[in-house]
Parts: C-alpha cells; sequence; structure tokens
C-alpha cells in the first residue's frame, strides 16, 4: 500500500532506495517531468536536472549538480504545525523513517532485552523528563481514541529512560538534526547518513 | 461411611490482570500519529 503522503514518482523511487539518505530524497520527490523534477517541500518549484544514469543514484547526483536543487534540499523544514486544537506539531512526511524508528525505539525500551544508552550522548536529566512527557501525550492520546491502555513511559526504569531519549537524539542526528540544527527548523538531505534502513522486526505498514 | 472425595484444585499459573485490554505499544500506532510521538517540538 502507498503512504498516501508518498507522491507516485516517490513511491516508485523508493522500491529502489537502500538508505536513509536515499529513502528521504525519494520521500522529498513531489514530481517527474521530462527533464525536470519537483519537492514537496517547494511547491511550484521547477528545477531541471541532467541525469546519465536511468537510476535513484543517478537522479540524487544531477539534482545535487543544480545549485538550485541543491540548496533547496539543503533547507526542509523539521517540523508541520499542528493539524488541529488536540493535536501536537508533528514530522514533516519525508522524516516518516524517523517516526518510525523512533515509535521503534520507544517500543524496544520495554521489551528489549539489553537496551543501552549511547556512551557519546549526554542529556541532563530534566531534558530526559521532558522528553518522555512528549512522548507519552500522544500515546495517551491514542489509548484513548482506542480504548487502549497506553504503556507509561514513567514505569520505566530511569536508564531506560535515559536510554531511550540518548537514542532519540541519536537517531534525529543521523537524520542530520542535531540540537543546534533542530534551532534553525531545518534539516539538510545531504547530511543525512547513508546507512541502510534498521531491520525493525517487522515491515513497516507503508513502504 | 460413604468415600471422601478430593477434588483437585487447579492453581492459576499468572494472576488474573486487572485491565484486560492489550497494552497499546508505540510501533503499532499509525504513521501520522508516529510523526507526532516523535515530538519535533522538544530538542532531541
Amino acid at each position: 500500500m502507498r503512504d498516501p503522503e508518498l507522491s507516485i514518482a516517490g513511491w516508485l523511487l523508493i522500491g529502489q532506495a537502500k538508505t536513509l539518505r536515499e529513502r528521504a530524497f525519494a520521500r522529498l520527490v513531489q514530481g517527474l517531468q521530462h527533464d525536470s523534477i519537483e519537492f514537496s517541500h517547494a511547491p511550484q518549484q521547477v528545477f531541471q536536472i541532467h541525469p546519465v544514469d536511468a537510476s535513484l543514484e543517478g537522479l540524487m547526483y544531477a539534482c545535487s549538480a543544480n545549485t538550485w536543487a541543491r540548496d533547496v534540499l539543503s533547507v526542509v523544514p523539521i517540523t508541520r504545525p499542528a493539524r488541529s486544537a488536540v493535536s501536537d506539531p508533528e514530522l514533516v512526511p519525508m522524516l516518516q523513517d524517523l517516526a518510525d524508528i523512533l515509535a521503534w525505539e520507544a517500543s524496544e525500551a520495554f521489551s528489549a532485552d539489553y537496551y543501552p544508552g549511547i556512551p557519546d550522548v549526554t542529556i541532563p536529566d530534566e531534558h530526559v523528563e521532558t522528553v518522555m512527557h512528549a512522548l507519552q501525550r500522544e500515546m495517551d492520546r491514542e489509548g484513548k481514541s482506542r480504548q487502549r491502555q497506553p504503556v507509561q513511559f514513567v514505569s520505566l526504569p530511569v536508564e531506560r529512560q535515559r536510554a531511550l531519549a540518548e537514542r532519540r537524539r541519536w537517531w534525529f542526528a543521523k537524520f542530520s538534526i542535531t540540537p543546534e540544527r533542530w534551532e534553525t527548523g531545518k534539516w539538510c538531505l545531504w547530511q543525512v547518513s547513508d546507512e541502510p534502513m534498521p531491520e525493525m522486526g517487522r515491515t513497516p505498514a507503508y513502504a | 461411611m460413604p468415600q471422601r472425595i478430593s477434588t483437585p484444585v487447579r492453581t492459576p499459573v499468572e494472576a488474573p490482570t486487572s485491565d484486560p485490554s492489550p497494552k497499546l505499544w508505540p510501533a503499532e500506532i499509525c504513521p501520522q500519529q508516529k510523526r507526532e510521538m516523535a515530538s519535533p517540538d522538544v530538542s532531541p
């Protein structure tokens, strides 16, 4: 099934994508014409490109060779405003892989036998609490609408809460979003990690 | 005198939970809700 946020062109491309960066690129593509490309976050801007290789890699290379396309892909918004008074701001759909990974990490914090933190990441106690509260916010809302008891992040051992917050920061950084860049409200496709999408135990509902 | 019959008593392996509904896990929610749960309004 196609993710409704994914264009048909993006859907075809994501089938070829192997890395986090390639998948993010595929999610950014709004349309492909004869010799140009459009991106979801830059509506009504058309970029002329000249790919020499009929592949996703070739298409990305052609975009990086076009100064304007390269620049537009360097400043992609991180958030989309809340859709209603009862919802919260959300990641842009082009960061769906990050959202899927973080939801999986949050489940793993409860169920994994071993759930270590990230040694190089240091997060103050207050920020760990803020992150747990933010994660709980959406789970509570969804639990209410589904009439099911959501997991409680405060019930996790403190070390697991900290590990989850550290891993959250680590994954955001894989998508180029460090705390410093987060302040700018933008992420950069070219700095998204070139590593493969992690195995998450089961196939996501959407591509 | 009637023969005494002992009835075996089955001990439950686990105590019944007070909440029979299954827990809702983060990985189960829909893609849009996962984007909200990522809480982009909170710094990494």
